[in-house]
């Protein structure tokens, strides 16, 4: 019975069904001085009860349907055709041109019903195929009566959606097939409110989830419904509506109540279930359908104001379809919260991340300049000083900005570059975005932005886009072009970032071909390599960035990511495809790079790169866990330890700065320009036992860690050390002295260093000792938690006996002078005019009055070189798209 | 080949998990901590008395004496160490006023320097301090009979100290706030007069703490004329200390400053011979063990004190020649460098040598005076010697064996008193 539905005129219809023999009609449910001619039952179990065993089939119909007279026949007939458990009507709303209202439909895991119907879709026979569905509607079902009878029925706690989808849903888990039959068309007045929405039909559908599913999957479900309402509830009232958060309150609250009943409903189930729930996933849609509609809803709503003929809104539903989308949005708004601390405060500065420095003097420093880190150097900037300087000069030199604005294209970039790995190597889901937060926080980037390394997370965001190439084809025309140019252009910029990692799109190639993988075409992956062209003086002048294990980051990866990578990769190894694919390629890649760092045999170059691969390895591997497919327990196993990954790395960059640390190390040095006199700020010497503490690479001082840093802020190109010259040395071996406590003055025997200030940084060591006991170094209260000494002795960076010349650019400038001017920089010829070696430092004429080093060597010709690459790269990419 | 490739997915995994990390690089070995050819002195020019800085070395060449105080440099002088190997400076020299600190800085890390601080009938002498240490004691001290203790926290250094002053007395610890945060500005000296803060004390020991920065601790006494001046120590577990001959009280005291029981045994190198184990005891917490070996001869002697846990044993004389006090040495070596050891004119300087090895010795002395000879002798096994000191301002000793010296000068109405510097651990 429907309340306020005309039952005589439902009997009416049934009575002119043409089916033989004629129905025997029962009416269910509670009405007035019943005077018709069916049986008058109190509820629907009981009426299943009592349906004799030579009756084969039960229609069960509500009062406020209306169907044809070939209704019935239609459904018993193709039940059987079918040897289905369950048929449902097409059902048409009263009173419309046969606008459609069901013809079964899928759910998502949820139970949300899609009906694939748009409002006021019209019946044009469009969909008039007999086909298996998750559901359907309980205003008109043909039922087995043996099966019926088993399940006891509709659950009379539900309403009628969510009780034609518990039924069905039960029916299906018995061993029953659900169908849908167009040819049986029934008119729904739609009394009973069969549409779906009000907070009884969603907890209505929360209870058929609970009952229908087994302990596994509730086990994830459960917390992915919490949080799918939670976002529902939030986004309704960005829109301004408050109901869907009632509703799910009420949803909850409700279930909760009935959970003894909801209980009862599974053991009963549980004696007549013969399927598992995965033949309950083979009819469900993609990720979660609420929070499809309402990106839909949001994205029509923006688009609305520029967009009147809604061409741009139907594009923008096709988007919200697409099944990766709300992974990605989900990986990115964990990006943004990621960063929110820089999005307010702007950019930390310790660790290996620095503000960069003017655009000029960065690219001239890249294309052969002077080094300034330390004592200063003729070897050649890490080749990412020019790329940074060519950020930089994009964003107006505004270098604040162009930080921020970079660090979150990182995340963007990482998570987009993951997903689109993953689609070239075959997986669709969502999992392959989300992924791309284990490339940025997985098992090697983690422990490197951890330490502070910017770079490594930028060449994190790029090895995947490169990576692509090590799966793609070289088509013949002018897609190849396309094909060589972008391998090229994003060689060089992964080249700059972080050398080795060139080498990742032939190392997987290499894996794919030895495992009989997915791979592409080997040209590509060699055309990467090309990339280290760009890095070729850098590694030239100071092969111990990659080979010397004393200069080793060190950083040790927690036991529990191999296990979780392994976890999250054996299982899908036993299967076949995409998945076996990425797993296999990213299994070996993560672990063997694991691996190769745990000894601690390379130098920071190399670690860097392999702790990068770790991350991208381990990403794939999630991709592919990630990826909806049967639930076995094999395929489950891994998706949890997929799910792991990604939780693990959404706590490591969730720390407000995308996991890079807080603070800014050039703020706190700030007392050094401002307390400089003439000659500007001399050079800090910052000293640790915990590297850890220390700007940029350390130098391994005598039982102490140190860095001699400029006194105007560190900057990017300062992160790594050149090769040690004779200043160093020199430098070393002072300290030595004074680290014996022999030094009663060391600030004089710093001073020539131009050392003004003696940052102690982290637990009292050697130097705290031996500079309590000592005379020239004057402590002062200037910084918290590091013990700073100032040198009034120190010489000027730039000093003639009568003048004090300034920095200008990567340069000096002052008065005139006939005397010779000291720089306090290692010598090197290159310094005009007429440079002179005092000591291990340099002197120049004074009567320019100024001092230029003059760019020149390899570090230039590669600068060049890999501007020419960089051009042909984009030539390339250009050509190929204008021709295809 | 599918399992094949599990195989090798689970070795590499396994490898990842199970093979030892390299762990963080380590910085370079750090050196061994030198002391710095320096010394630290008290400076005291105050009403009749007056400081002579002396200065001994094994190598000749350069140095200079810098005076402080209150936060500034007072004066500078340089001295030259002779071919007799020793120097002297007067304080006032310098521009030193009142209580303030010297700072020398010597050619060689092989030299020692003493100051002897002099007035119209009072004598006082003690070692200048190489090196500062974080803890040191001053046991000795009193404020019962005698009309000032004070102990002087001397800062040479650029950086400011902080000290606490840990003070036990025969009552227990003494607590009172201005032994807390004693601050001692660069380049400075602070005196803390004990008698005004703990009055009526008979024993009082005195640990100093260095909380930041770096001090040098000094204990001053005085009554009617008569003084001593010795300086704190670090604790250590065995100390040799010789005894010169006379009358009067000799007191040896053993202080700790553990808050712990220890234990201790006082060997005593007297007339008749070695005597092991002497007097053994447990010390309290903090606690303090006095013996008067005056009691038991008017000879030279010497004592050992060996304690399980370190400690600081100090020699406080008192005859009719006044008060003398100084610390033991925790080493024996070959060499002694005894800056300011001489005898005043009219009054009777005697060096104790003690050969604390279980062989004899052959030992050379030599007076640092321009024209001075040697003195060689021979000193069996345990045997403590006495040989009369010559009006000079300095000493050396030689030995071929371990050896501990200590020198002691007494006019009417005052005494000095002051171990030597060992140079080479015997």
């Amino acid at each position: 019975m429907v309340e306020g539905a005309d039952i005589e005129a439902a009997l009416a219809v049934v009575a002119r069904q043409v089916y033989e023999p004629a129905p025997e009609v029962a009416v269910v449910g509670e009405v007035e001085d019943w005077q018709g001619n069916a049986e008058l039952l109190a509820s629907l179990e009981e009426a299943i009860a009592e349906t004799s065993s030579d009756v084969e089939y039960l229609w069960l119909l509500h009062a406020d349907a209306r169907p044809r007279p070939d209704a019935l026949a239609a459904l018993v007939a193709e039940t059987e055709r079918n040897e289905a458990a369950l048929a449902g009507s097409k059902l048409l709303r009263a009173g419309t041109q046969d606008e459609l209202e069901s013809v079964g439909g899928a759910t998502d895991v949820f139970g949300e019903p899609y009906s694939g119907l748009d409002e006021g879709e019209i019946d044009l026979q469009q969909y008039d195929v007999v086909r298996e569905v998750a559901f359907v509607g309980s205003a008109s079902m043909l039922v087995r009566r043996d099966l019926a009878q088993g399940l006891g029925g509709l659950d009379p706690l539900l309403p009628p959606v969510a009780a034609g989808l518990d039924f069905s849903q039960r029916a299906r888990l018995a061993g029953g097939r659900v169908i849908t039959v167009p040819s049986s068309e029934v008119y729904h007045q739609g009394r009973c409110g069969e549409r779906g929405t009000g907070w009884r039909e969603q907890a209505g559908r929360l209870r058929a989830m609970l009952i229908a599913y087994r302990p596994l999957t509730l086990l994830w479900v459960v917390p992915y419904d919490l949080l799918v309402s939670l976002l529902d509830s939030v986004l309704s009232l960005l829109m301004l509506r408050w109901k869907p958060l009632v509703r799910h309150t009420y949803s909850w609250l409700w279930n909760l109540i009935h959970l003894p009943s909801t209980l009862r409903q599974r053991m009963k189930l549980s004696k007549v279930r013969s399927e598992g729930d995965e033949e309950l996933f083979r009819f469900h849609a993609r990720g979660s359908l609420r929070l499809r509609s309402i990106g839909e809803e949001l994205s029509g709503r923006f688009l609305g104001l520029f967009d009147e003929d809604q061409a741009l809104s139907r594009e923008s539903r096709r988007i919200w379809r697409a099944p990766g989308i709300w992974g990605a949005l989900a990986a990115i708004a964990v990006v943004g919260f990621g960063l929110r601390s820089v999005f307010f405060s702007g950019m930390p500065s310790s660790g290996f991340n620095f503000p960069w420095e003017p655009p000029g003097i960065a690219l001239s420093r890249w294309l052969g300049g002077w080094n300034d880190t330390g004592l200063g150097s003729s070897a050649p900037v890490h080749p990412s000083v020019g790329l940074l300087g060519l950020l930089s000069a994009v964003w107006l030199a505004a270098e604040g900005a162009a930080r921020v604005v970079a660090t979150f294209g990182i995340g963007i970039l990482g998570i987009i570059g993951m997903g689109r790995l993953g689609g070239r190597l075959g997986l669709h889901g969502p999992g392959r975005y989300l992924a791309g937060l284990v490339l940025i926080g997985g098992p090697g980037t983690a422990l490197l932005a951890g330490r502070g390394s910017w770079l490594s997370l930028a060449a994190a965001a790029a090895i995947p886009w490169l990576a692509r190439s090590a799966f793609a084809q070289m088509d013949s025309g002018p897609r190849r072009w396309w094909a060589i140019g972008s391998t090229l252009f994003l060689a060089v910029i992964v080249g700059s970032l972080s050398p080795l990692l060139v080498l990742v799109p032939a190392i997987l190639w290499i894996v794919g071909w030895v495992t009989g993988s997915r791979r592409g075409d080997w040209r590509l992956a060699l055309i990467s390599i090309l990339g280290g062209v760009t890095a070729a003086a850098f590694l030239a002048a100071d092969p111990g960035w990659l080979v010397d294990e004393a200069r080793r980051l060190g950083l040790d990866i927690h036991f529990a990511w191999p296990v979780i990578v392994l976890v999250a990769c054996a299982p899908l190894l036993l299967g076949e495809g995409a998945r076996r694919d990425a797993a296999l390629v990213g299994g070996v890649l993560s672990l063997g790079a694991l691996v190769a760092s745990r000894p601690g045999w390379l130098g920071p170059g190399a670690e860097e790169a392999l702790l990068v691969s770790a991350s991208l390895g381990a990403a794939l591997v999630v991709s592919a866990a990630l990826e909806p497919a049967t639930k076995r327990l094999v395929d489950l196993a891994a998706l949890a330890a997929g799910t792991a990954a990604v939780l693990l790395s959404i706590v490591s960059i969730t720390n407000g700065s995308l996991g890079l640390p807080g603070g800014d190390l050039n703020e706190e040095l700030a007392f050094a320009e401002t307390l400089a006199e003439e000659g500007g700020p001399g050079r800090i010497l910052i000293a640790s036992t915990d590297p850890s503490l220390l700007p940029g690479e350390p130098s391994s001082g005598p039982g102490f860690f140190f860095r001699l840093i400029d006194g105007s802020g560190m900057t990017a190109d300062e992160i790594w050390l050149p090769p040690d010259r004779s200043g160093d040395n020199s430098l070393m071996s002072a300290l030595t002295d004074i680290a014996t406590g022999m030094e009663l003055r060391p600030g004089a025997v710093l001073a020539d260093y131009s050392v003004e200030w003696v940052v102690l940084a982290g637990e009292p060591f050697r130097l705290d000792q031996v500079l309590a006991a000592q005379l020239d170094l004057e402590p002062v209260p200037l910084a918290s938690g590091a013990r700073v000494f100032q040198n009034s002795q120190a010489a000027p960076l730039a000093t003639a006996p009568s003048e004090v010349w300034a920095r200008e650019g990567t340069g000096f400038t002052g008065e005139p002078t006939e005397e010779r001017v000291r720089l306090a920089i290692a010598f090197d010829s290159s310094w005009s005019p007429d440079s002179q070696m005092i000591d291990w430092a340099t002197t120049v004429d004074g009567r320019s009055g100024s001092a230029e080093y003059v760019p020149g060597g390899p570090g230039q010709l590669v600068a060049i070189g890999t501007l020419v690459l960089f051009g042909l790269g984009l030539a390339a990419m250009v050509i190929g798209r204008s021709r295809s | 080949m599918k399992l094949g490739w599990i195989a090798v997915v689970i070795a590499l995994g396994l490898a990842a998990a199970f093979v030892p990390a390299s762990g963080s690089p380590t910085a370079g070995e750090a050196p061994g901590l030198e002391s710095p050819p320096v010394a630290v002195c008290p400076l005291i020019e105050v009403g009749d008395r007056s400081t002579r800085v002396h200065v001994v070395s094994l190598v000749e060449g350069d140095g200079r004496m810098i005076a402080f105080s209150a936060g500034s440099i007072l004066g500078e002088s340089e001295f030259s160490i002779a071919t007799d190997g020793s120097a002297s400076v007067a304080a006032r020299d310098s521009g030193a006023i009142a209580s303030s600190g010297g700072l020398l800085e010597f050619p060689d890390v092989s030299s020692a320097a003493a100051v002897r601080v002099e007035g119209e009938t009072s004598r006082a002498a003690e070692s200048c301090v190489g090196a500062p240490t974080e803890r040191a004691l001053l046991g000795g001290g009193a404020t019962s009979d005698v009309s000032g203790f004070e102990v002087l926290l001397v800062n040479p250094y650029s950086a400011e100290a902080v000290a606490d002053l840990t003070v036990v007395s025969e009552s227990g610890l003494e607590s009172d706030s201005r032994f807390e945060g004693i601050i001692v500005p660069p380049s400075s000296t602070r005196t803390i007069d004990m008698g005004v803060i703990v009055p009526g004390r008979d024993q009082l020991s005195v640990t100093v703490e260095t909380r930041r920065g770096a001090l040098i601790g000094y204990g001053l006494i005085r009554s009617e004329g008569q003084q001593a001046l010795w300086r704190a120590v670090a604790p250590a577990q065995d100390w040799w200390l010789p005894v010169p001959a006379g009358e009067g009280s000799k007191l040896i005291t053993i202080s700790s400053s553990l808050a712990a029981d220890l234990e201790y045994q006082v060997d005593v190198y007297g007339p008749e011979g070695f005597q092991e184990g002497f007097a053994t005891g447990i010390l309290a917490p903090r606690g303090q063990f006095q013996l008067d070996l005056g009691e038991l001869s008017g000879e030279a002697m010497a004592v050992r004190v060996s304690a399980s846990a370190p400690v600081v044993t100090t020699l406080f004389t008192r005859s009719n020649g006044g008060y003398g006090v100084t610390p033991g040495s925790p080493v024996d070596a070959l060499t002694w460098l005894l800056p300011a050891a001489g005898a005043t004119a009219g009054g009777a300087g005697q060096l104790v040598l003690l050969n604390s090895g279980v062989d004899a010795v052959d030992v050379e002395v030599r007076a640092l005076s321009q024209g001075a000879s040697a003195e060689t002798l021979q000193l069996e096994a345990e045997q403590v010697a006495v040989l009369p000191m010559a009006e000079v301002t300095g000493y050396r000793v030689d030995a071929s064996g371990p050896l501990v010296a200590l020198w002691f000068d007494e006019v009417p109405g005052d005494s000095a008193l002051a171990i030597g510097t060992p140079l080479d651990d015997g």
